[in-house]
């Protein structure tokens, strides 16, 4: 047989229209149709705020200097309880994976750690330290922590064996193979894990603060409930999403993308 | 080069549950190698040879009998392994999968030597890439580069090519004896594969299903070999001949 110039394959001809169908178009067609029905709802029942009244309860509100102040509140609790859960989650996960006594004493404290609710929590630490920087911090650290202590666990059993006795059959030293081929190995788990964990973690330092607390995003928006304001609940409510999106985009989405880097083809990856 | 001693060498895994009979995976294993020898245990699948090569390593320990590695400095003898398939990081570079092996000197000492070996193989040129982005005959020469690079006393070879296309497999067994010639390094080497042992062998040993030595051959043809000589398929069809006497089962009488 000979192949004529007609037989190679030809790449598919663009249309006019492709645009159309590409992935950003997707993303940003759905942030617009969410949009409008949130437009659309708004108009039709009252209780529903608009977009647009939620913007402008917004405007007021950083006129009247609250959203600086309280989200810098929510943050600083986030962000001390979160750095808390990634200590304690990672050591925690390593020990029960190196140590079956500290597996089997951990796990079912663990268990209740997750199946026990950050709203309980919430109570229990009203009751015990009232309007303070403790609460929030003290439930993020008790909601998030298992999360990341299963992953780490689950990650670090995960750990290629022929890898190790590689390893072992060069005489790597112990610090090395941990920095070289345990931590990497188990990013999959821990990433994945500590993504659940501030998800968990920042829920629970706003529901702290919505239940007891007199400062905080949480709080700001339990004070306009009360008011029976429904665009002050609405837009703090979006400042809890868009803060919690920022972050996981900004931060989370590289993070990611720079423990993958080494899959061939990742850059284009979207997470 | 090294100097391996092997005495009475045995292992026997034990049951993993109950009614289980343990495995005996080698039995009696004795022999020694010295110097600049090019040693291949050649044998069935499981009869032991991976195992053997485990033990010298020391990634396993002998059941009974003793193995012995001495090197060419006071100290644990240097010993570089390369396995079937070719171990390396995917996350790391193929340079930070040679520095990763490497002990004392800096991070750029442990570059530079990498770098020697890499390029000792024709990959000078591929150590910021990823194993990932590497065909699978060039990450078995970063494999034989690593192993190289820690200037082994003895440099163990577990079935290299076994999972190769058969070209690449046989590049790199020129490969592997050019580097060998050069380096003069001691090399104990395991297949299944009769016509490589012939190949690339100043010696072989050949091991039964039943985990013993059958026959401990010199292979006196000058380097560096290639498959198509014909005295290699000489060689080849008489121990294929001694594998089919070995594996006939005894009739007593």
């Amino acid at each position: 047989m000979t192949l004529v110039a007609d037989d190679v394959i030809q790449a598919p001809p663009r249309h006019w229209y492709g645009w159309l169908v590409s992935d950003r178009v997707a993303r940003y067609t759905a942030r617009v149709v969410a949009l409008l029905i949130w437009q659309w709802a708004g108009t039709a029942f009252e209780e529903i705020p608009t977009p647009r009244g939620t913007f402008e309860f917004l405007v007021d509100e950083w006129h009247r200097g609250e959203i600086i102040s309280n989200i810098s509140i929510s943050l600083v609790r986030a962000v001390i309880g979160l750095a808390l859960v990634l200590v304690l989650g990672l050591a925690i996960g390593l020990a029960m994976a190196k140590w079956w006594r500290v597996r089997y004493t951990l796990t079912d404290l663990i268990l209740v750690g997750i199946t026990l609710p950050a709203f309980i929590w919430a109570l229990l630490v009203v009751m015990w330290w009232g309007f303070s920087n403790i609460g929030p911090i003290v439930v993020c650290v008790v909601s998030a922590t298992p999360q990341l202590v299963v992953n780490t666990f689950q990650g670090a059993n995960a750990t290629p064996g022929p890898l190790v006795a590689m390893s072992g059959a060069y005489h790597v030293p112990t610090d090395r193979q941990f920095r070289w081929l345990v931590i990497p190995s188990m990013m999959e788990y821990i990433v994945a894990g500590y993504r659940s964990a501030i998800l968990a973690g920042w829920g629970a330092v706003l529901l702290v603060e919505w239940f007891g607390n007199d400062k905080g995003v949480g709080f700001r928006a339990h004070y306009w409930y009360d008011a029976g304001n429904f665009e002050g609940v609405m837009g703090w409510g979006l400042i809890m999403m868009v803060i919690i999106l920022l972050f996981d985009r900004v931060v989370m989405e590289r993070v990611v993308r720079h423990y993958r880097r080494w899959r061939v083809g990742s850059a284009g990856w979207s997470v | 080069m090294a100097r391996l001693i092997a005495r009475d060498v045995r292992k026997v895994f034990p049951p993993t549950r109950s009614g289980q009979e343990p495995v005996h995976a080698l039995r009696n294993i004795s022999f020694e190698a010295e110097g600049h020898t090019f040693v291949t245990l050649v044998g069935p699948s499981g009869c032991g040879k991976s195992t053997f090569l485990n033990m010298v390593s020391g990634i396993d320990q002998p059941s009974a009998g003793s193995l012995q590695v001495l090197g060419r400095a006071e100290g644990p003898a240097r010993i570089g392994y390369v396995f079937q398939d070719p171990r390396l990081l995917p996350w790391k570079t193929v340079l930070e999968n040679m520095v990763y092996v490497q002990d004392g000197g800096s991070s750029e000492d442990k570059a530079a030597k990498g770098k020697e070996f890499l390029d000792l193989v024709g990959l000078g040129t591929s150590g910021s890439m990823y194993p990932g982005q590497l065909s699978g005959g060039m990450q078995q020469r970063v494999g034989i580069a690593r192993a190289l690079s820690i200037g082994p006393d003895l440099l163990l070879m577990d079935e290299p090519f076994s999972h190769l296309d058969a070209i690449t497999a046989r590049d790199l067994r020129v490969e592997l004896q050019r580097l060998w010639l050069d380096t003069g390094a001691t090399v104990l080497f395991v297949t299944h594969d009769v016509m490589e042992a012939v190949l690339l062998s100043s010696r072989v040993i050949m091991i039964s299903s039943q985990g013993i030595v059958f026959r401990d051959l010199t292979i006196d043809l000058p380097f560096p070999r290639k498959q198509t000589e014909k005295e290699v398929a000489i060689l080849q069809a008489d121990i294929l001949q001694l594998f089919e006497e070995m594996e006939r089962p005894t009739v007593i009488a």
